[in-house]
């Protein structure tokens, strides 16, 4: 996120590749999430990379992960969630379009992505705009934390208490 | 499975989960030191009575699952609804529209906020305004990381905020402040992955124990469960031994058995030599390779940052120049060398009169 050059801060090992990583077989909401990362990525001006990945166990913890999540595969997903959630980078779900049809099926499965720990649920693509506002806002705060100067110091491994106290003091 | 609906899915989750919350289901509140104790004392009193908690800690991942604990252990039939907002990646307008949902649901649940110093100054008295509503039937399970009051671009909890959810404080210490929690911490672990690995018997050496008792835990218990993971995958035998163990942990004994009362000192010359070192890889990394290119970002000539390639063994000097230090190496010194109690580098004047 932090342009190129040698003064404070350096990007973050993690920062530097921010992605997105979408599992998704569903070709309208795979065109949607692409629609939306490329209106981010334009609107940041920085790079901002999808990569596709076939299962969810391939998904790289450290990106904006995105899964389509099957009716009948909502108790394994909501296992996953529980076991891999971290509070840096949220996890979308969003429900295949053609199960959980009834409303009242559609509630009970975004409540129990919710409730696993899914970061935001989209139970239909109209509703896409909304993945737009979370990568937008996701990007900014890598960005915010990137402004902390003391935190990028080359020789992390020293950390005294005075520069802890003085990071702290912003 | 296919024949489940979402209803009985969100149900069977939601026991499985309490089933996973109880009692001795999660290394949240493992331990036997008098904070613990206190600790899951309070944790009772809060599922009980269904009183708003604040928890209060260093690891956000052990706060969390304690809040998930009291939720589960009160409603673990699966009934009732669990609403979660972390505060630190939740968009700003989830906040409203989940207390509006509460408002509408006008049914019990609970509700964790994560981090709760960094709702805005709004959005507190929106949570503010909900819990004095006359359909909020929710118990409120806040989270705060200790010394998060410091930073900068976190506004803070009001005084009202903090009087209205703490009816319950729950607080963990950091694990450096409790060592006696470690080794019933390291049991739990080993005996989960045990369990997990098709009923193994792999058991920790003493001097492993040791080991781990020493070392002061930055990364709390998510640090202690992958090191004791890798450590337990790492073991050839039925023991795990010290050796099996990350080297950082072994630098820290070596650091406890050095450690005085004052503060150790730093060799500054040492310090800003990697911290150069770190600069011009920096600029060869960004140069890709090209050391022209890296002396001109470095702002340096191109011999110097040879020179300084040298130091580093990054490069080895060229054979006529190794040549022509090898002479003068053979050759008897023009001059005297200088002393290093001279003063090194710094070039001193003849004093007047020394002639």
């Amino acid at each position: 996120m932090t342009p190129c050059g040698l003064n404070f801060p350096w990007p973050r090992s993690g920062e530097a590749h921010l992605e997105v990583a979408l599992m998704a077989h569903d070709p309208i909401w795979m065109a949607a999430v692409r629609q939306q990362v490329t209106r981010c990525r334009s609107s940041l001006q920085r790079p901002l990379p999808l990569v596709h990945v076939e299962k969810v166990s391939q998904l790289p913890p450290n990106s904006i992960r995105i899964v389509e999540v099957a009716g009948d595969r909502l108790s394994a997903i909501g296992d996953w969630l529980v076991a891999t959630r971290n509070r840096h980078w949220p996890v979308v779900a969003l429900l295949e379009r053609s199960t959980c049809a009834p409303s009242s099926d559609r509630a009970a499965a975004m409540k129990l992505l919710y409730e696993a720990g899914a970061g935001i649920v989209l139970a239909n693509v109209d509703t896409a705009g909304e993945l737009l506002t979370l990568l937008s806002e996701t990007a900014r705060r890598a960005e915010l934390q990137s402004t902390d100067p003391l935190d990028d110091l080359p020789l992390r491994c020293w950390d005294p208490a005075w520069q802890r106290r003085q990071r702290r003091l912003g | 499975m296919g024949d489940i609906s979402p209803v009985d899915e969100l149900k069977r989750f939601r026991q499985q989960q309490a089933r996973r919350y109880a009692e001795g289901g999660t290394d949240a509140l493992v331990g036997v030191s008098p904070a613990m104790v206190r600790a899951r004392a309070q944790v009772e009193a809060a599922v009980a009575s269904g009183a708003s908690v604040l928890l209060e800690g260093n690891d956000a991942v052990a706060l969390a699952e304690v809040a998930e604990v009291v939720h589960y252990r009160r409603h673990s039939t699966g009934e009732v609804a669990l609403w979660r907002v972390e505060v630190s990646t939740a968009l700003p307008s989830q906040f409203s529209r989940t207390l509006g949902s509460l408002l509408r649901a006008d049914e019990l649940g609970t509700l964790i906020v994560e981090s709760i110093d960094g709702l805005q100054a709004e959005q507190q008295l929106e949570l503010l305004t909900a819990m004095t509503d006359e359909r909020w039937q929710t118990q409120v399970l806040a989270t705060l990381l200790s010394g998060s009051d410091e930073v900068e671009d976190r506004p803070g909890m009001s005084d009202e905020l903090a009087a209205a959810v703490s009816t319950i404080a729950i607080d963990i210490p950091r694990l450096a402040d409790r060592p006696e929690d470690i080794p019933p911490l390291v049991n739990w672990h080993l005996a989960r992955l045990n369990r997990e690995s098709d009923d193994a018997d792999l058991r920790l050496a003493d001097d492993t124990l040791d080991v781990l008792m020493v070392y002061a835990w930055p990364g709390e218990g998510p640090e202690l469960t992958k090191v004791l993971t890798s450590a337990f995958r790492r073991a050839t035998g039925t023991v795990i031994h010290p050796s099996d163990l990350p080297k950082l942990l072994h630098h820290a004994v070596d650091h406890a058995a050095m450690a005085q009362d004052r503060p150790e000192p730093i060799d500054l010359d040492a310090y800003l030599d990697r911290v150069e070192a770190a600069l011009v890889e920096r600029a060869l990394e960004l140069a890709s390779g090209n050391k022209a290119e890296a002396a001109r970002l470095l702002g340096v000539s191109r011999p110097r940052l040879y020179r300084k390639l040298e130091q580093m063994d990054v490069v080895t000097p060229t054979p006529a120049k190794r040549e022509a230090e090898a002479d003068v190496v053979s050759q008897p010194p023009t001059s005297p060398e200088p002393e290093p109690s001279t003063g090194g580098d710094i070039e001193f004047l003849p004093v007047e009169g020394e002639e």
